[in-house]
């Protein structure tokens, strides 16, 4: 059952047009990390007040188109508060033409932070890489480029 | 038959040396608050703690929290350990977190709480302050401030009304209590404070 609505919800994701978000809660985000297929994941934790964050979209895109046709997959989680989605999250969605999924996290307070990752002290951005058959998981807190994302990639 | 009791002795030792994580010390500091006066930790002779908070005016989730910032100044001042918030982001790159915006924000708001300006971010690197808000609960030991807990100040911004964990709070009832910090650090979502130099030398 959770399976199927898991890929329910990513396909609700890739068949939306541009521009738009679904509203998640962190244990679907903990799903995600436990997909037992070859896909890798990428998934940015982001909002429309990170400067840094905002900075390094065009590379995440970049990155995203690159591996277009490869079992990669980016999901952009956006931290902003559902109340500002609709006036800061949106437009910047559309500034930056973002054509990938995009996941508004509904969680609030500060428990789910660990959950992602243990050694996370909440800062963004911060990006999980996970591929569960080669049993990857890397975990940045620093800004990714779409170079150290292939890097990282490579890294086994 | 002496190896698993040397084992044991090399392990009890690993168990020690991991225990006895050193205390972080932090300096007291000058800065001018938002009515124009300058203020140091020494300035409160009485003070057995403070709570300093590293906040700003933009932050989404620094705006939230100001009026717990008054309730738990209010109440704890009194009892030797006031709060302190301090804005340490570049205000080069934020306009909203100018002195002067600064100043309307703690007036508009009726911040009970110094407001203070460290406008060369000397005293967020002192504490190694992350992001806004960042709060930490400093206690006197022989004369120095040690820091005792840093994090957030409660495990739900968005919602006060949902607070499970004040652990702020709870860091300061422990102290003054003469107990230990049961939690001394918490992650938290926040925006970083950005260092001009870090900037600077990329």
């Amino acid at each position: 059952m959770r399976v199927v609505s898991f890929i329910t919800l990513l396909a609700v994701c890739s068949s939306l047009t541009a521009q738009s978000y679904v509203k998640v809660s962190a244990s679907q985000v903990e799903e995600l990390l436990r997909q037992k297929n070859d896909t890798t994941y990428v998934i940015n934790f982001f909002a429309s007040w990170c400067a840094p964050c905002i900075q390094e979209l065009p590379e995440l895109q970049a990155f995203s188109a690159e591996h277009k046709d490869e079992k990669i997959k980016l999901i952009l989680v956006s931290l902003d508060f559902e109340e500002d989605a609709e006036e800061a999250l949106i437009p910047l969605l559309h500034k930056y033409s973002i054509t990938e999924p995009v996941w508004l996290l509904t969680e609030s307070g500060n428990r789910w932070i660990t959950r992602v990752d243990k050694h996370w002290n909440g800062s963004i951005p911060a990006t999980l890489l996970v591929n569960h058959q080669f049993r990857k998981r890397e975990f940045i807190t620093q800004r990714v480029t779409r170079a150290s994302l292939n890097q990282s990639l490579k890294n086994p | 038959m002496q190896k698993p009791i040397f084992m044991l002795l090399l392990f009890a030792l690993v168990l020690v040396a991991a225990g006895r994580k050193k205390d972080r010390i932090v300096d007291d500091f000058q800065l001018m608050n938002v009515d124009g006066r300058m203020v140091s930790l020494s300035d409160y002779p009485n003070a057995k703690g403070f709570v300093v908070i590293f906040t700003c005016n933009h932050c989404p989730f620094a705006k939230l929290y100001p009026p717990r910032f008054n309730d738990f100044h209010a109440k704890y001042a009194s009892q030797g350990v006031p709060l302190i918030a301090i804005s340490s982001t570049d205000t080069v790159m934020y306009e909203e977190d100018t002195f002067t915006r600064m100043r309307a924000k703690a007036s508009a708001e009726h911040f009970s709480f110094p407001y203070v300006w460290d406008a060369n971010q000397t005293v967020a690197k002192n504490f190694n302050a992350q992001k806004t808000p960042h709060a930490y609960v400093i206690w006197k030991v022989k004369g120095k401030w040690v820091v005792k807990y840093n994090g957030a100040f409660d495990d739900n911004g968005a919602h006060p009304e949902l607070v499970q964990e004040p652990y702020v709070v709870n860091a300061v009832e422990a102290l003054m209590a003469g107990r230990a910090v049961k939690v001394p650090d918490t992650p938290s979502i926040g925006c970083q404070i950005y260092f001009r130099d870090s900037i600077k030398k990329k």
